[in-house]
């Protein structure tokens, strides 16, 4: 297999873009990566791209805006993984020497849907019974607090060090820092989170131009190496799981480290898939960042703000940049990808060589997540 | 498998096509049990997946059980109305129930014994209140 290298990246701000078209949401993000790339545009040869709401044939229409049609586009679903498991599949094109040159992209437009919770599947059991997602992470947060003693005060502090973080980014959706006192006397959603508490939703776009490492050179100084990519589905259980522990990211992280030969101990700089502010602590606990229960601690510490030893979430994460579905992935890894190439300015995490992108996605029935995608990056 | 050996589809095993998932008298769930492996399914699914038999037999599920956990629901879509509590309950025969939680959400507690009954939860497709079900805290007797 041949190894992969990110070569230019892309991204359109989140936002509430109601008066503008999918298409038009995401080629302003495929013209910046291929600008990043200096590459012109017969140089792509497919195209993979990621949408969970966006309707049918979302990559043909942001392409045709720029005339880059004729070549293979194939279109991914798969939740809030649809743009990172987009990614899995152009790195598979790279390395088994399909394609030298390929791009993927996650689009997403949500304000066609005028607002509220992330329109789930309806014919879902669950679903059709009155399940959100933000209730079924309040109900893993509700079970962890009772097992581990977490407080409404630690979960509020998620908030705190996101937008802390997301203060320094001029991509956030949400850029005004806030207090615990603030987190917590906002409304109420699902219990126990507030409004603050749960990722806004909205528009973006986010692209990535993958190729061949020894063509890697042609179109970047600093190009980037895909160490491993891995897409994990969910267990279906119709009896009693744990839902303090996400059992599909300890499975997808253990599978990825072991791919790569490295440990949670190598990983510099992560993002990962803060939709909720109870589910950034779980994962520091899934990665291997801290021991079982010992999640809150770890933020207090400050190893996980920037300047720690391990920073997430440089960006402010999905709770303060927003969560556009398959955008989400796709942005995480032009996150990542800027910081190991030393560009993001005021956040930058100094010297990061190894860094971890993480998009899991569910709400389906028997399933406590139905999909997760992690990709390790490198210098 | 002999193609002629491929079970028929089973509308009855979408809970939202089918109003069996409810028995009157007792009042209780109605889930399946696997003839073969005797894993306990529900709602009903029309295949094992813990052994791919589809020789499943109707089965009412234990009317207690444990609240594994809960949320209170203060935004939703419509047709729901706000607030409402939806929770896990875990009942003996290792099932995990999707439930509608009664009683008042400040005595709700993590792992506290729950019991179903019946209740008027959500809409049919013609908008009007639809016979369900929840759980509520067990009562102490005296």
């Amino acid at each position: 297999m041949r190894k992969v290298c990110v070569v230019g990246t892309g991204m359109v701000k989140f936002g509430k873009y109601n008066d503008v078209a999918l298409a038009d949401i995401g080629w302003p993000a495929v013209r910046q990566a291929m600008d990043d790339a200096g590459m012109r545009p017969g140089a792509i040869e497919a195209f993979f791209c990621g949408t969970g709401l966006g309707g049918p044939m979302p990559g043909q229409r942001v392409l045709g805006r720029l005339g880059m049609t004729g070549i293979p586009i194939i279109n991914v679903e798969n939740a809030c993984s649809s743009g990172s498991s987009a990614l899995n599949l152009g790195c598979m094109a790279i390395a088994s020497g399909r394609h030298d040159v390929v791009m993927i992209m996650g689009v997403e437009k949500l304000t066609k849907f005028n607002g509220g919770t992330i329109p789930l599947e309806k014919e879902d059991w669950e679903v059709s019974n009155g399940l959100v997602m933000p209730a079924l992470y309040a109900m893993r947060a509700r079970r962890y607090m009772h097992e581990f003693g977490l407080t409404r005060e630690q979960l509020a502090s998620v908030v705190v060090k996101s937008r802390r973080h997301a203060a320094l980014n001029p991509d956030a959706q949400l850029q005004k820092e806030t207090s615990v006192e603030e987190v917590l006397a906002s409304r109420m959603i699902a219990d126990p989170f507030t409004l603050y508490q749960c990722c806004p939703t909205g528009d973006g776009a986010a692209a990535i131009i993958l190729c061949a490492e020894d063509v890697a050179r042609r179109f970047s100084d600093k190009p980037i190496k895909v160490v491993a990519s891995h897409v994990a589905s969910g267990l279906f259980e119709s009896g009693p799981r744990d839902m303090t522990s996400p059992e599909i990211t300890v499975r997808c992280a253990r599978e990825i480290f072991e791919e790569a030969g490295i440990g949670p101990e190598d990983i510099d700089v992560a993002e990962v898939h803060d939709a909720f502010t109870s589910a950034e602590l779980m994962y520091y606990e899934a990665f291997g960042f801290c021991g079982r229960g010992e999640a809150a601690q770890l933020l207090e510490s400050g190893a996980t703000s920037l300047g720690g030893r391990i920073p997430i979430n440089p960006s402010g994460g999905l709770l303060s940049k927003g969560h556009p579905v398959a955008a989400t992935g796709a942005a995480q890894v032009v996150e990542i990808v800027r910081q190991l190439q030393g560009r993001c300015g005021k956040r930058q995490v100094q010297g990061a060589k190894v860094g971890l992108t993480h998009a899991t996605g569910g709400g389906i029935s028997g399933f406590d997540h139905g999909v997760c995608a992690i990709h390790i990056f490198s210098v | 498998m002999n193609l002629s050996e491929t079970p028929p589809l089973v509308p009855g095993a979408n809970p939202r096509l089918s109003a069996h998932y409810l028995q009157e008298a007792p009042f209780a769930l109605v889930g399946q049990r696997c003839d073969d492996c005797g894993r306990t399914l529900f709602p009903k699914t029309g295949i094992c997946p813990a052994c791919r038999s589809v020789r499943l037999s109707d089965h009412a599920l234990p009317q207690e059980g444990i609240l594994y956990s809960w949320s209170v629901v203060h935004v939703a879509p419509k047709p729901w109305i706000t607030p409402y509590v939806i929770g896990y309950v875990d009942l003996p025969g290792d099932v995990r129930v999707f439930a509608h939680i009664g009683g008042d959400p400040r005595s709700l507690r993590v792992d506290m014994p729950v019991r179903l009954e019946p209740a008027e939860i959500g809409v049919d497709a013609q908008g009007q209140p639809r016979l369900f079900f929840r759980f509520v805290p067990q009562v102490e007797v005296a």
